[in-house]
Formats: structure tokens, sequence, C-alpha cells
């Protein structure tokens, strides 16, 4: 079976980034297949792949803000789904973007690999 | 007697600190973030990872805490002066000995030139003093480039002292916010500092009576003034 491909879209921090990797190493089904820190930068990395989910934090660089992004991320890639994690409590905010599949605060980072393994249907 | 604040004063009061509340607590929940993080998934995997790993993701834990404990000290720091508690102890100091010791807690002094009169003095708390010199020295070696001039010039009843860097400058759409809590150029800047270091060098100048500064350098880099009252030997 080959592996789903995984975009971490995240702010400039590179250690949530190897941080999310860790997180999802063990899982065989998953390959984190690029990293970005701009919305543009992600749009770029999943030209002509098969995005299945993206991991995308709330404050990006050049000020874009992550819910206000994931339509146009969600145009870009309509099979992706697309889960918000970010370090503040925007919950109610991500409920109200129809593009946002799932929502996590980075402190429960404990629960990336079973949200990302519901939403890519292998839970 | 100070008049009353009206009701739309007390409220831009209130949403003002509101903003600056969730800015903060932003502040603090990324790098507590990556603490926990850290910590659970070594707690987790503790035997996966190599010593030499273990080892690096408990660098990473120690660096994010004291970033944190810094970012905490600053918060206090500018909500004493926000609130007007802030102790001042205003005495005479000698500019060129307040620099030689701002110069000692900062790194590389081989980069800095500084041109400044032996008897000039300032009426300003010595602590105070430092601690704003050496804001504006660490800044010039993070952000600048050198030669870091740092000059001290008597301007009638006040003394002002510029530190000046070759580097890059600050973009034009910064500059104005320069001195604000939590204003950075870029994202990048997160690790470098807390955000707050220019927000309280200005409380501590106010509350010295005096002032800060920022303007272009020629023919490039930045310059960042203060302007105190200057006091006889």
């Amino acid at each position: 079976m080959s592996a789903f491909r995984v975009l971490v879209v995240i702010e400039n921090d590179p250690d949530m980034r190897r941080l999310i990797r860790l997180e999802l190493m063990d899982d065989p089904e998953m390959e984190v297949s690029g990293e970005a820190a701009t919305v543009e930068a992600a749009i770029e990395l999943m030209r002509g792949a098969e995005t299945g989910l993206v991991i995308l934090d709330h404050f990006l660089d050049d000020e874009t803000r992550g819910i206000d992004a994931a339509p146009v991320l969600k145009a870009a890639a309509p099979g992706a789904r697309i889960l918000l994690l970010t370090s503040d409590d925007l919950a109610a905010e991500a409920r109200r973007q129809p593009a946002i599949d799932a929502y996590l605060r980075k402190t429960d980072i404990d629960k990336l690999l079973p949200t990302a393994r519901e939403l890519l249907g292998l839970a | 007697m100070p008049e009353e604040p009206t009701l739309e004063e007390l409220k831009a009061a209130n949403e003002t600190l509101r903003e600056f509340v969730a800015v903060a607590a932003h502040e603090l929940r990324g790098p507590m973030a990556a603490i926990l993080g850290y910590a659970s998934t070594m707690r987790k995997h503790w035997d996966r990872f190599p010593d030499e790993e273990k080892v690096e993701f408990l660098g990473i834990i120690e660096r994010r805490s004291r970033y944190l404990s810094r970012l905490l000290d600053s918060l206090l720091t500018l909500s004493k002066i926000e609130a007007g508690a802030l102790e001042v102890r205003p005495e005479a100091v000698k500019v060129a000995e307040a620099i030689e010791q701002a110069l000692d807690d900062v790194a590389d002094r081989s980069t800095v030139e500084v041109k400044a009169a032996d008897d000039l003095h300032v009426m300003s708390d010595p602590d105070h003093l430092q601690r704003i010199i050496v804001n504006y020295l660490r800044n010039a070696g993070r952000y600048g480039e050198p030669p870091i001039v740092v000059t001290a010039v008597e301007d009638g009843d006040e003394v002002t002292i510029i530190v000046a860097d070759q580097g890059g400058g600050i973009p034009e759409a910064f500059a104005s916010r320069l001195f604000d809590p939590f204003a950075r150029a870029t994202t990048d800047d997160a690790e470098k500092g807390t955000g707050l270091g220019l927000s309280i060098v200005r409380g501590l100048a106010q509350a010295n009576d005096g002032e800060v500064w920022h303007e272009p350098n020629e023919p490039r880099g930045a310059r960042f003034g203060v302007r105190l009252p200057r006091a006889s030997a």
C-alpha cells in the first residue's frame, strides 16, 4: 500500500516542524512530503502531488492567518483534508470555517497521529 | 487635579489592554507547546531515540524554557512601567562609564567604537540607563552589522546617546511600530528576542524624563537614540 502524502504548513518554528515529523514517523501509511512557511510555498509543493492531509498552523509568515488561508488551500488541493494545528484557542473560529476539517491545539500534540489517521480514513 | 478619563478613553485603554493580553498569551503559548511536545514525545518513545537525540530534545526544552523565563521577566517589567509602579532612583551617572559597563554585558566589543566625552553626566537611574544601552547594543549586534558606533554628546540641558550600526536598516513599514510591545519585523525574529525590549527601553527612558527614537543611519544601517537630562558631576 502506498503512503498518503502529508504536507506540513507551519509558522517559522523549526522545533514544531520537527516535532510533527517525530509524531508521525512511526506510521507506515503516512509520509511527510514537504514543509512550507507560507501558503504560496505550500501550494507550490502540492502542485501535481496527491496531498491527503494539510497540517496548517494559524500564525504563518507574511502575516497570513491559517483560518483565512484554508479555503485557498482547499481550492488548490480539493482532495486534501485540512487540520488546523495551533497554539491558540481558536475552536469557535475553526468551526465556522468549512474548509477546515479538524482542529487541534499544539499542546495536544499527543492526539496528532490519531487525528491524522481519522482524517485520512485510516482509523 | 488631573482630569478624569472619559468613557471613550477608558474603553480605548481597555481594548489596548485586551489586545496586549491576547498577544502576550500567544507569545507564551508557542514555546510552551514546544516544551510540552518534546517532553511528551520523549516520555512516550524513550527507548526509540538514541541518547544524542534525547540530549538534543532536552536542549530544545531548555532553550525554550529560558526564553519563556526572559519573556515573563520582560512582561513584569513592562507591566510595572505601564502601571507607573517602576522604582526610579535618579543620580548623576557618568555616561562613558555607563557605556563601558554596558559593553561588558555584550559580546564582541571589538566591533564597537565609543565616542563619549569623559566628563559627560546624565541624571538617570543607573540600572535603567545600563539596560537601555545594553538593549540598543544587543539589537545592533543581532540585526545590524559592524562597525557599531556609540556616541554621546551634550545637547543643551540634555545628553544624547546614539547607537548606530551599518546593517540593512529598519524596514520603513516597521519603523513606526518599533517601540510597540511584540513588534518584530518578521517572524524569524521570534528566536532572537522577546519583542518587548524596545518598548521597555521607551518606558525606562520616559520614567527618567527622557525620550527614545530611531532614525536611518547614513549611508546605511540604523541609529537608535536616547535623550536624558544632563547632570553636573
